[in-house]
């Protein structure tokens, strides 16, 4: 059974840059909801304390949403690229294994929005993105 | 008065509200003692007949005061001040009817919905929120009614024994056929309806018995009544007389008259005497059985508690002993719940604290949860602690799945935990009790609560809070409260707008648009769809569906199916483009702009004002504001549009058609703007084609498919005078929905004034406003047997059809323009041409045309330019009956012609070294067209000239061979001629100087001659003189304009002694002559295309060929010697005929003549004298030469060790001053002698020419060599 439902980047101005879901089955309605949740986890990293420093070296905040069905997991870049992870809340996960998870996530990202062709702060379309990040997923 | 009136009303309502707020309130208005009514069916309809109400809600009203009560419980008594009582039907007690009442619940705060929860708020970021809160400090005013409304009226019978019945009231009508009969039936101690078995509830209630009785009933409610006393007893009969006319059958509770109302009587006994009597007996016969009982209890309890662990034995003697356990648990529940009732809350606690111990949460969590529920209010009225029985009580309902008392328990926290201030407790439990499977419109509240809630707690989780909101709204939906849930929409929708959650933002811009159509805000459901559908980024099934969705929203709820401005198609306004008859269209506006000038100047419309001096700095106030353009009525005036669908399903829409609307301004006009805006449905349709209307549109049916564009052209036709503003198109969508589009034009902003400058403000953008003017003749014109292919060269005739199609007016005063002045001469001959006189005039054709005639007018073309041409013709005309709105009119026409190459021709010139006032000219022609087997005949060779005329030189009198004249692809020929003065008419002859003189040489002395000088051949070459010159002049003002950016660049050519360079008599001069030359062709190529197949005639024009006189030894005034020009110009670039240096510089010849083989005996003579003749010309016309002829001495010999000297010596005068008079010769003797014999170069002399200003020094280059032989 898999356990990531969904992957999501969120840009500066939090505004969606990339959200994918995995659970097979699942309705529009229960994608609208993890899109729900998503949004909402933005409430609780805008309240992190972390955040207001200026540079941190830990990106890695750790467990920020659970609710019945979920729990959600964030990662804030320095440049205040937000990185979640939906998992099903049956699942547990080791916190260093969400950093390495969250790592190469960031890595995929920055490798595609190096791409000179890619225009900072948009949605990423690119196809070979979305297969990385399939890819990745089951890691987890 | 009225206004205080609303005040009062107003300040009614806060009140009424304010004390919903109070939970306390609301537990005692649920706790109350409850009375049961049950009333026959005729009763039933009698009170429904008159006001719709029913008996129980006519004795709720006389409850609503405060009544007081007495009860004596054992030693105890209770002195009630504010004793109430809930009348209630069987209907209100039965489970089975929980979801519609509800229901009702919900619908009894309707009128306290509002539209938003504050106006002209948008949550944005979290900054927003401690501002709206301020603001709006409750956005929910219906909360706490509604929290009222639903404790109140909830119950569970199984467990809350206060919510038993304590009274019956059993009422019938005298009408009924046995009144007695009935109340005997209706309720049976022995046999009570059946929900007093299901849930044990006491049969044995005091009984009250009304008959009924209408006014107008002929029973005799006396004897009835008396009857009644007998059976039930005296003090339990009441009569009930009520007026059927009147409301709530006269029984309206009104204070000032309650104490009169037989009611008030009942009630008060009810209160009084039934019930306190009930309750006293009641609490004795409990008290007596919960001690007979407690014993057995005790010692069961005691069992229970050593053997604890034997679980399966207990529950075995547990199960023996149900019934009667139940009883005595029942007894004592019943006995606190009574406890309760009479507000004696201390001793109602310990008697539930005692029976919280009978329960257990996994064997009963129902009576456990009731129970601790009980304790926790009692704690709460006694202020007490009593958050943690409520969380038992929550718990356990929900564990034994009564999630309604749940809710109930979870208003009561709630509002603990709001003193407490704890919000996000508060929220959560509030969202955890509405995810539960209750009624929706009560679980929207609970979302919405939760929302708001979470905006209170200190960490701002705006989002969170939005997003409960939105759940709301969607229960909401669920509940059909449309309102609510708009309402919930839009409020949360400014967090998510424009931040590119596009699944979200689906879901939202959705739910908007239902719920904005259903509240009639049609303006917004639009913007929602067009925002639903702009991103474009749902599945294709997805968009048919709010398509379908769309137009069923809007037919059911609009008015005659007309929905204003539909959210698809997108037009693509920059593509607009309209087409009217008298102006050109955006695309080919560069072809016509000139000319369109040009004819405004000629009729004195003056569009733009002349600026001059200091005007130029305030240049912006004197552009002429820009009008609306003339149309004329019935003409049509078409506009192209582009439509696209911007979906992934194709889309149909019917009668697509240009919406305009229209004004009358005509003096005495009705002033009244009409418009076509409503749908174009069959019954507007005829009305249109009745002429009825102001202007008539032509509709068209579109298909779209998906994200498909389409290009299409749309026609109006005015019928009437007036002003017509086109403002988009109209169509119905999917033969459903009508609606329009507008075109949205760009409009320049301003920025003139500083009005402008501080707000936005846009220019009008008039392109599509028209002023429609009274008829006008119309004319229509086009190109007839226009050749499409030519060579370069070829001279054509083709035809102008003229033709009014107006049915009514004459035109006169026609105009032409063209494009290509130098390619066309209108005419047959000399005498109808209509001639050019600069290439920047209109040529006028003098026709004018009645109605419906026509005229064809024939004309020559020439092409002199290869490639290929769009030949415009614009035509100006104007009405014979005069329109003071529009002066003249244009018509336009357009061709297309290629002009491909023929032959080209070289000329060059030279002086001819034999006679003085002779020249040569020299031609190549070269058929360059490799091949091809166009072989081009030379037929003649014209030359134009004042002066001169040429003779051929390469032959005699007739072409030697044909061959040289034939020339084929690939080959050239040369042609030599004299240029020599043509005698008869000489430049001193003033009056006869514009005479020309003409030369023809034909090639072929079997044809006829062309007359060179005639139309149109003339003609032609005169015009391109023009178009060489209008270039000429354009690069002269180019170079003065660079020479102006450039001011320190001088030019350099300081011994030029020519005119100055701008001058435009460049040849003043008259060595030049025009030479024209003609060719014949016959070309088989393309012959089934030309309808002039067979010879093919052309001429090539070479005007402006200079010959001069040269002087070498002066690099200023020598030309260079035998170079060919090329002198056909087939690309149309000017060929710098005339170079500015190339003036006749010096307009003298010289050429000195003598023997040049002398025999001479040195013996006899040792010198020789020899004569020489120098011939000296004054080639000028008009000037008058001074001349200084100087012999010089010879050269030294080179050879020095020579013994011998061949030198000569000039003898005779050296130095002689001549004045030359125009084309004078003057021979001038010299004499040269030698002394030896040998070969001699005479030319040693001086020419010293006096100019105007310096003088100038020509020596002789050519040689002159003299043979000397001693004989």
């Amino acid at each position: 059974m898999k356990k990531v439902v969904c992957v999501a980047i969120i840009g500066k101005g939090n505004n969606p840059l990339f959200i994918q879901e995995f659970a097979t089955g699942l309705t529009d309605e229960n994608k609208l909801k993890l899109h729900y949740i998503v949004h909402c986890s933005l409430d609780i990293i805008e309240d992190k304390p972390g955040n207001t420093k200026k540079l941190s070296s830990e990106l890695y905040l750790g467990l920020l949403y659970p609710t019945e069905d979920y729990k959600v997991y964030g990662y804030i870049t320095n440049s205040k690229i937000k990185f979640f992870v939906v998992v099903l809340d049956t699942s547990d996960i080791k916190d260093s294994d969400f950093k390495i998870f969250f790592k190469r996530l960031q890595n995929l990202y920055i490798n595609t929005t190096s791409n000179p062709f890619y225009k900072p702060n948009t949605k990423i379309e690119s196809t070979k993105f979305l297969q990385e990040v399939i890819n990745l997923a089951p890691s987890l | 008065m009225n206004n205080n009136n609303n005040n009062n009303i107003y300040q009614q309502q806060i009140q009424a509200l304010q004390q919903y707020k109070d939970i306390k309130h609301s537990i005692q208005s649920w706790i109350t003692p409850k009375v049961l009514i049950l009333s026959s069916p005729s009763v039933g309809k009698l009170f429904q007949k008159t006001n719709n109400s029913s008996l129980h809600e006519v004795f709720a009203q006389y409850v609503m005061e405060k009544k007081k009560a007495n009860f004596k419980i054992g030693e105890s008594s209770y002195d009630l001040q504010d004793f109430k009582v809930n009348f209630i039907n069987s209907k209100s007690l039965d489970p089975q009817e929980n979801p519609n009442l509800f229901k009702d619940i919900g619908n009894t705060v309707d009128s306290l919905s509002t539209d938003e929860y504050c106006n002209n708020f948008k949550l944005r970021t979290k900054q927003d929120i401690p501002y709206f809160q301020k603001i709006c400090p409750e956005p929910t005013p219906w909360f706490d009614k509604y929290r009222h409304n639903f404790i109140r009226a909830s119950h569970y019978l199984e467990t809350e024994t206060f919510a038993h019945p304590l009274a019956c009231i059993i009422a019938v009508s005298s009408e009924d056929q046995n009144p007695i009969g009935m109340l005997v039936k209706m309720f049976d101690p022995a046999k009570p309806p059946q929900i007093f078995q299901q849930y044990n509830i006491d049969p044995n209630i005091p009984k009250i018995y009304i008959l009924v009785h209408p006014e107008t009933s002929h029973g005799e409610s006396d004897k009835r009544l008396s009857e009644m006393k007998n059976t039930f007893g005296p003090t339990v009969s009441y009569i009930l007389r009520v007026n059927t006319k009147e409301d709530y059958c006269g029984l309206h509770f009104d204070p000032s008259t309650a104490h009169l109302n037989p009611l008030t009587l009942i009630i008060n006994d009810i209160l009084q005497k039934h019930i306190p009597n009930y309750i006293e007996r009641s609490m004795i016969d409990l008290s007596e059985n919960i001690a007979t009982n407690r014993k057995s209890f005790f010692s069961k309890m005691k069992v229970s508690f050593r053997i604890g662990n034997k679980k399966n034995e207990k529950e075995v003697e547990q199960d023996a002993t149900q019934s009667n356990q139940v009883s005595i648990e029942q007894s004592m529940r019943k006995m606190a719940d009574q406890y309760f009732l009479l507000q004696d809350y201390e001793q109602a606690l310990s008697n539930y604290k005692s029976l919280v111990k009978e329960y257990n949460s996994d064997k009963s969590p129902n009576y456990f949860a009731s129970v601790n529920e009980m304790i926790g209010i009692c704690n709460f009225m006694l202020n007490k602690e009593s958050e943690s029985y409520l969380e038992l009580a929550y718990n356990n309902y929900q564990k034994a799945g009564l999630n309604h008392c749940s809710v109930r328990v979870a208003f009561l926290h709630g509002e603990l935990l709001k003193r407490k201030s704890n919000y996000k407790a508060l929220s959560d439990l509030y969202k955890q009790t509405a995810e539960k499977d209750i009624d929706p419109f009560c679980s929207a509240v609970l979302w919405e609560q939760a929302g708001f809630y979470l905006m209170h707690s200190p960490w701002l989780l705006f989002r969170k809070a939005c997003m409960r909101i939105v759940m709301a709204g969607d229960k909401y939906s669920e509940a059909g409260k449309r309102k609510h849930a708009l309402r919930c929409y839009s409020f949360s929708y400014s967090v998510y707008e424009g931040r590119d959650w596009n699944f979200i933002d689906d879901h939202l811009h959705l739910s908007l648009v239902r719920y904005s159509f259903f509240q009639g805000h049609t303006s917004d459901a639009i913007l929602f769809v067009n925002k639903l559908l702009e991103k474009n980024c749902q599945s294709f099934q997805k968009q048919n569906s709010i398509i379908r969705e769309f137009l069923f929203i809007s037919k059911s709820y609009t008015k005659d199916n007309y929905i204003g401005e539909l959210p698809i198609p997108s037009i693509l306004n920059d593509s607009i483009q309209v087409g009217l008859n008298d102006y050109s269209s955006e695309a080919s506006k560069s072809i016509w702009r000139d000319m369109e000038d040009g004819f405004k100047k000629e009729a004195q419309i003056i569009s733009k004002p002349q600026l001059q001096g200091f005007d130029l700095w305030r240049k912006d106030l004197f552009v002429e504001a820009e009008k609306e353009r003339t149309a004329v009525v019935e003409e049509l005036i078409t506009v192209e549009v582009e439509i696209k669908n911007p979906l992934q399903i194709p889309l149909q829409f019917n009668r697509v058609h240009l919406v305009a609307s229209f004004k009358d301004t005509t003096e005495g006009g009705t002033q009244m703007e009409e418009s076509n805006m409503s749908p174009l449905d069959d019954q507007a349709l005829e009305k249109m084609q009745a002429g009825e209307t102001p202007f008539i549109v032509e509709p068209v049916d579109l298909l779209l498919g998906p994200s498909e564009t389409k290009k299409l052209l749309f026609s109006i036709q005015p019928t009437r005078p007036g002003l017509l503003v086109i403002k988009g198109l109209g169509l119905c969508m999917c033969g459903v929905i009508w609606g329009k589009r507008e075109f949205k034009l760009k409009q320049k902003r301003l920025n003139k004034t500083k009005a402008h400058r501080e707000s936005v403000m846009y220019e009008p953008n008039l392109s599509l406003t028209f002023r429609v003017t009274s008829p006008m003749p119309r004319l229509e014109v086009q190109f007839l047997e226009f050749a499409q292919s030519m060579f370069h060269g070829e001279l054509r005739q083709a035809k102008l059809l003229l033709k009014n199609c107006s049915n009514k007016m004459g035109l006169k005063n026609v105009r032409i323009r063209l494009t290509h002045p130098s390619m066309v001469c209108f005419g047959t001959s000399d005498q109808d041409a209509s001639l050019l006189e600069s290439l920047d005039s209109s040529v006028l054709l003098n026709i004018s045309l009645k109605a419906n005639e026509q005229v064809t007018i024939p004309f020559w073309v020439r092409a002199i330019q290869i490639g290929r041409h769009q030949l415009g013709c614009l035509v100006y005309y104007e009405s014979e009956a005069g329109n003071s709105d529009l002066k003249y009119r244009l018509a336009r026409c357009q061709t297309e012609f290629e002009v491909k190459p023929s032959i080209r021709v070289a000329t060059f010139s030279q002086q001819s070294s034999s006679d003085l006032n002779a020249y040569i000219l020299g031609i190549e022609v070269d058929n360059s067209m490799i091949g091809e087997s166009t072989a081009f005949n030379l037929a003649q060779f014209s030359a134009i000239s004042k002066f001169w005329k040429i003779q051929p030189l390469s032959y005699q009198d007739q072409v030697p061979n044909k061959s040289i004249v034939t020339i084929k692809s690939n080959q050239f020929t040369n042609l030599f001629f004299r240029i020599c003065p043509n005698l008869e008419t000489s430049p001193t002859q003033q009056q006869q100087q514009d005479k020309l003189s003409i030369t023809n040489i034909s090639f072929d002395p079997s044809l006829s001659m062309f007359d060179s000088s005639s139309f149109p051949v003339y003609n032609f070459l005169e015009l391109e003189k023009l178009l060489i010159n209008y270039q000429l002049s354009q690069q002269q003002q180019q170079q003065q304009l660079q020479q102006q950016n450039q001011p320190h660049h001088h030019t350099t050519s300081g011994s030029s002694l020519s005119l100055s360079p701008n001058s435009q008599q460049n040849y003043d001069h008259p060595n030049h002559l025009d030479l024209v030359l003609f060719w014949e062709c016959n070309s088989n190529s393309g012959s089934s295309l030309n309808l002039l197949s067979g010879n093919r005639i052309g001429t090539l024009n070479f005007p402006n060929i200079l010959f001069l006189p040269t002087h070498y030894s002066d690099s200023a005034l020598s030309t260079p010697w035998g170079s060919w020009k090329s002198t056909t110009s087939p690309s149309g670039k000017i060929i710098t005929l005339i170079d500015p240096n190339l003036k006749i510089q010096l307009p003298l010849r010289f050429q000195l003549h003598s023997d040049l083989d002398v025999n001479h005996s040195f013996q006899q003579n040792p010198l020789c004298i020899v004569p020489l003749k120098l011939q000296l010309m004054n080639c000028s016309f008009v000037h008058q030469l001074n001349l200084t002829v100087e012999c010089l001495l010879p050269h030294e010999n080179v050879f020095d060790h020579s013994s011998t000297t061949s030198q000569y010596f000039w003898t005779g005068s050296t130095k002689t001053t001549i004045e030359l008079k125009p084309q004078e010769i003057v021979n001038l003797p010299l004499y040269v002698c030698f002394n030896q014999p040998g070969v001699y170069n005479i030319n040693r002399f001086k020419l010293s020419v006096k100019l105007s200003e310096s003088s100038k020094d020509i020596y002789s280059t050519v040689q002159h060599l003299i043979t000397i032989k001693d004989t």
